[in-house]
């Protein structure tokens, strides 16, 4: 009987194997032309997957049947555990606290700000997306932290049109009015 | 003589002004990642990428290079004067650089740090020098199934060699190498992996992968902890004492072990600064002449990671212009920077741009010399970027990270893909994937699959080729030996530890 800790352990490798298995089928339907005697186009993706498969098997069966540590490690894991002994007593572990509602609203936001970024322009966008961010990692000067992405965004929308001459996206009306002020007053035509 | 001569147009290059301004940005941008939290090295680098898209090649090349070197330095204050690793290659700067300054000798520390640093990086860029150009002209001579070799040694090498789980890394490498597939193929024009989303057709581009798993994947990662850094422990004044002639000639069998492990290490691709400071302070402990009293704070214990550390730069960068290769995270992104302005490194590039390549060796001696300099001056006012509020950073990053990802290619939908590399990275980081392997899979996928098909297509499909030609051969030999090698330590260290036990349960 796998444990839950086993089970835990093994499921990451479980969904990459429902992935590679998803994707090998994919690449077996690719629509190609070759010459007779020739490999495809499906060849290497193919190759790759099937390396992925056996890694993820391997990894499955390890952890499932032998495992009680983890795997073979890296040069830096190896030279790492060996520290010398005595000495500066490196910084002492402390287990850190973990906000996952914070991430889900970081990872929101983030995608938001993809969303929304065509239609507000990339003025507004960001220093609503940098406030908003600000005010998600408990910055308490808010006064200051608005003025710092004010300041900010104006500063990295010149340098991009003005000096790197990339086009921001400036949004659709009425917003794209805020976006066409501020390119007239920096000079960008 | 040629390499002289080159060498010194390289510096007269180095030396015009928006070459010599992109290189003091660049030093400057390194030593400020590597003293802030929650920014690495290489996430640095990549940040850094978008702001040179419209500059020219050489200006921008300097400027990232400037960042790599500088940002192998500035970790060490922090390590030395607050127990802070501003990176993992800083590690070993606490057993003795931060006892050292807890004993009231900080001063003293940071000054075997900047000495350590001048002369590894100076000595790893003169081997640089003197080896690129050798090394080209073999190169220069290989067919497509040698470079197959190079970069199937290569890409093993970085699965093998990164710290953590083996089969994470492949798995990690496999993710980029089949993301690196996504698009029309350009052999036969065929559809791969697009699934009727037309974002997909043009492939997905290494930088938005690079930029969202690197950048917003550590941000989210912090975020998660609530932007929580280690509490700063001032040890005392932030002041660079060098040593003395004497002092530096009683440990320069430990400056030139160190040196030498950094630029070999760094040749490896995969195997950056990190590993080549982990190493070089390993054999310090092992052969060193004062081994016993290392970690109480000694000279060696600072000169042996710190020389390496920045040693490693110049040794990772041989790979990178010989043979388009790149040695570490960082020069990955230097080798898509060349890319992104046309030019692929390898054996040619010193025939078709020899003023490129040399001004960026020039600019190597320069910026090691600049970054001491700056750092012997304003160490204390740069340290002080330890007071910035993290949230207010990490929001500027992601801010970077969207710049970066939009202006490569000027498209609003890329923005959808690095919010979901962003997630990958985060979700890497968690379950403890390297990122590393998932970006050089990305940028070396498609040159490893064209020199594979263009193999099997030359020979027939006789895969053979790959091990019966010597130069091939070899490197194959050495792929697997890379390979095997963490596997074979690994049954070896467990045999050992069985062998201890029963004899700590006799006493």
């Amino acid at each position: 009987m796998v444990s839950r800790r086993k089970a835990a352990r093994i499921a990451p490798y479980v969904v990459v194997l429902g992935i590679a298995g998803f994707l090998y089928r994919s690449a077996s339907q690719i629509d190609y032309f070759a010459p007779a005697g020739r490999i495809g186009p499906d060849f290497w993706p193919k190759m790759v997957l099937v390396l992925m498969i056996a890694a993820c098997v391997y990894e499955i069966v390890r952890i499932g049947l032998f495992s009680k540590d983890d795997s073979a490690s890296g040069v830096l894991q190896t030279l790492s555990a060996s520290p010398p002994t005595d000495q500066s007593q490196p910084p002492p572990r402390v287990e850190q606290p973990s906000y996952p509602l914070r991430l889900v609203l970081g990872i929101a936001l983030t995608v938001l700000y993809a969303a929304v970024v065509p239609i507000t322009g990339f003025f507004l966008t960001t220093v609503g997306y940098l406030v908003a961010f600000m005010a998600l990692g408990r910055y308490p000067r808010m006064v200051l932290a608005v003025g710092v992405s004010f300041a900010g965004t104006l500063l990295l929308l010149y340098f991009f049109m003005k000096v790197a001459y990339i086009s921001l996206p400036i949004g659709h009306a009425p917003f794209s009015a805020v976006s066409l002020y501020l390119m007239q007053v920096m000079g960008v035509r | 003589m040629d390499v002289i001569q080159h060498l010194a147009t390289g510096f007269v290059h180095v030396f015009q002004l928006p070459n010599l301004l992109s290189l003091l940005v660049g030093l400057v941008l390194g030593l400020l990642v590597a003293v802030l939290p929650g920014l690495t090295l290489v996430m640095g680098v990549v940040l850094a990428l978008p702001f040179t898209y419209h500059m020219q090649i050489t200006p921008a090349i300097i400027l990232l290079t400037a960042m790599y070197v500088s940002g192998t330095y500035a970790g060490a204050w922090t390590s030395i004067l607050f127990r802070v690793p501003g990176e993992p290659m800083d590690v070993p700067l606490l057993w003795d650089g931060y006892t050292m300054a807890r004993k009231g000798g900080a001063a003293a520390a940071l000054g075997w740090t900047l000495v350590a640093a001048l002369f590894g990086g100076l000595l790893a860029a003169t081997v640089m020098v003197a080896l690129a150009q050798p090394i080209a002209r073999i190169a220069l001579t290989f067919s497509t199934p040698e470079y197959f070799g190079i970069i199937f040694f290569g890409l093993v090498s970085v699965g093998s060699l990164g710290g953590g789980s083996i089969t994470n890394a492949f798995i990690s490498l496999f993710f980029g190498l089949l993301i690196s597939t996504v698009g029309v193929d350009d052999i036969y024009g065929a559809e791969r992996f697009v699934f009727g989303v037309p974002l997909f057709k043009d492939g997905i581009d290494y930088l938005v992968v690079m930029v969202g798993a690197y950048g917003l994947g550590e941000v989210f990662s912090r975020m998660e902890k609530g932007f929580a850094s280690a509490a700063v422990e001032r040890t005392g004044d932030v002041r660079t004492r060098l040593p003395t002639w004497r002092e530096v000639v009683a440990v320069r069998m430990t400056f030139l072990r160190g040196s030498i492990i950094g630029i070999v290490v760094g040749l490896v691709p995969g195997a950056g600064a990190t590993i080549a400071s982990f190493v070089s302070y390993g054999t310090e402990l092992q052969y060193g002449r004062r081994r016993n009293e290392l970690g109480t704070g000694i000279p060696e214990g600072i000169v042996a990671p710190q020389t390496a550390a920045t040693s490693s730069v110049g040794g990772a960068l041989i790979p990178l212009v010989t043979m388009g290769v790149p040695g570490s995270g960082a020069t990955a992104i230097i080798l898509g920077a060349f890319l992104l302005h046309g030019l692929q490194p390898g054996p040619q590039v010193f025939t078709t741009s020899p003023e490129i390549i040399y001004a960026m060796f020039a600019s190597l001696f320069v910026g090691i010399i600049g970054m001491c300099v700056i750092g012997y001056f304003a160490a204390k006012l740069m340290v002080r970027v330890l007071d910035l509020p993290e949230a207010i950073v990490s929001a500027y990053v992601v801010t970077c990270c969207f710049l970066g990802a939009y202006a490569s290619r000027s498209n609003v939908t890329d923005l959808w893909l690095l919010a979901g590399f962003g997630i990958v990275g985060y979700l890497f980081e968690r379950l403890r994937f390297p990122i590393t392997p998932l970006v050089l899979g990305v940028i070396l996928g498609p040159i490893a699959e064209t020199s594979f098909m263009t193999t099997m297509v030359s020979f027939n499909n006789d895969w053979t080729v790959f091990f019966t030609r010597p130069v091939s051969g070899t490197l194959m030999v050495m792929a697997c030996a890379a390979l095997v090698s963490p596997l074979v330590r690994h049954r070896l260290q467990q045999r050992q530890a069985r062998r201890t036990r029963p004899t700590q349960g006799a006493s």
